[in-house]
């Protein structure tokens, strides 16, 4: 009895570990509509949406790609996000950021002024955008507005900043041009910078699971897996094409190849 | 000495025929090469500037080729170095203007 229970010990303590540091293999790709080339993911339930500026629009699909839902008329929309079943769309080109719920259209109302919005993330009654051209984070709380980072390339400064997630009480942000992932508190106090010795070319996405985080480098078509502490676990190379966004769900990994007309899934 | 006033007068030419090209006023479809022109935040970028020159109709452009292919409106004129001013101010840096005729 005493060996059955340190043999079944051990399995669990092998199973927590692989799960802890899960290695990504590519599964397929979803392929899209001919003209469509995703810049950026998001997904509530079973739908997924992916953001097509090229063509102006936004697509709904299924996991086979086929096309269940579409908005149109948006002038170059970047890196979406879902909150609570609304969807929420930065138009690039206008400085405007639109919310979409059971197909009503409105305007958000962001009490700062942005320049060219590339990417946002909502969690309740919190909003982070990134401020591409004015090199900063605009972090709302209730209506109050913070200002994270100012342009530069020193640690705590942004250069284009394109994608920025909220996690717990935490602002990630992908530092674009500046080849780097920084962490910084509410206040906009920097706390941790993550792959600065990675060879990044464009970090240009983040995406969360319950263990870590992805992020895109996209020049150099690579995905790149990080721990919650921002060590690097695990690099996708293959059936990547100039990756734009990530996005975890459940046990899959969603990337999207910007420069074809196609999803990558990892498993 | 001779030299050095031929080289000042060949300088002066060449800064000459510059000033004359920023001021060229643009018509029909036009052609600008743009350096750094890699990604498609930059591309999106470059146009959302370039749609602020009153006279600019239309813009394509192409990330693969570094080129921003512009329509200046029927019976408007747009002069260069406002192009250029545009191109510098979204961070990147202007090149050849040709008509797009001219190849």
């Amino acid at each position: 009895m005493g060996r059955f229970l340190i043999v079944l010990g051990f399995f669990l303590f092998f199973f927590s570990c692989t799960e802890e540091n899960k290695e990504w293999t590519f599964e397929r790709k979803i392929e899209l509509p001919s003209k469509a080339r995703p810049l950026a993911l998001a997904k509530t339930g079973s739908d997924l949406w992916f953001s097509d500026p090229e063509q102006f629009r936004l697509l709904k699909i299924d996991l086979s790609g086929k096309v269940l839902d579409s908005i149109v008329g948006i002038k170059r929309p970047m890196n979406i996000d879902f909150n609570k079943g609304k969807l929420y769309v930065p138009e690039f080109l206008t400085d405007t950021i639109w919310t979409f719920e059971n197909g009503k259209k409105s305007n958000l109302a962001l009490n700062a002024r942005t320049e060219a919005p590339a990417g946002l993330n909502v969690k309740g009654d919190t909003i982070a955008v990134a401020d591409f051209y004015n090199h900063r984070i605009i972090l709302q709380i209730n209506g109050q507005v913070t200002f994270i980072g100012k342009e530069g390339h020193d640690k705590g400064e942004l250069y284009y900043p394109i994608d920025v997630k909220i996690q717990e009480d935490k602002i990630y942000v992908a530092d674009a041009y500046n080849n780097r992932v920084q962490v910084f508190n509410f206040s906009g106090k920097l706390l941790n910078v993550v792959g600065q010795e990675d060879g990044f070319n464009v970090a240009s996405a983040i995406a969360f699971s319950k263990n870590g985080f992805a992020v895109t480098d996209q020049e150099n078509n690579r995905v790149l897996i990080y721990d919650l502490n921002g060590v690097l676990q695990q690099t996708l190379r293959n059936n990547i094409n100039y990756p734009t966004d990530v996005l975890f769900d459940e046990n899959i990994l969603y990337v999207a190849n910007f420069k074809e007309n196609s999803i990558s899934i990892f498993k | 000495m001779k030299k050095l006033f031929i080289l000042l007068f060949i300088g002066l030419s060449a800064l000459t025929v510059n000033a004359q090209n920023d001021d060229a006023q643009l018509q029909g479809t036009v052609k600008v090469e743009v350096d750094g022109l890699a990604c498609p935040y930059c591309a999106y970028g470059l146009e959302k500037n370039l749609k602020k020159v009153e006279g600019v109709e239309t813009i394509k452009i192409d990330v693969e080729n570094g080129l921003a292919i512009l329509t200046i409106a029927e019976g408007k004129s747009v002069d260069e170095k406002t192009i250029r001013k545009n191109i510098e101010d979204a961070g990147f840096t202007p090149k050849a203007i040709t008509k797009k005729s001219d190849g």
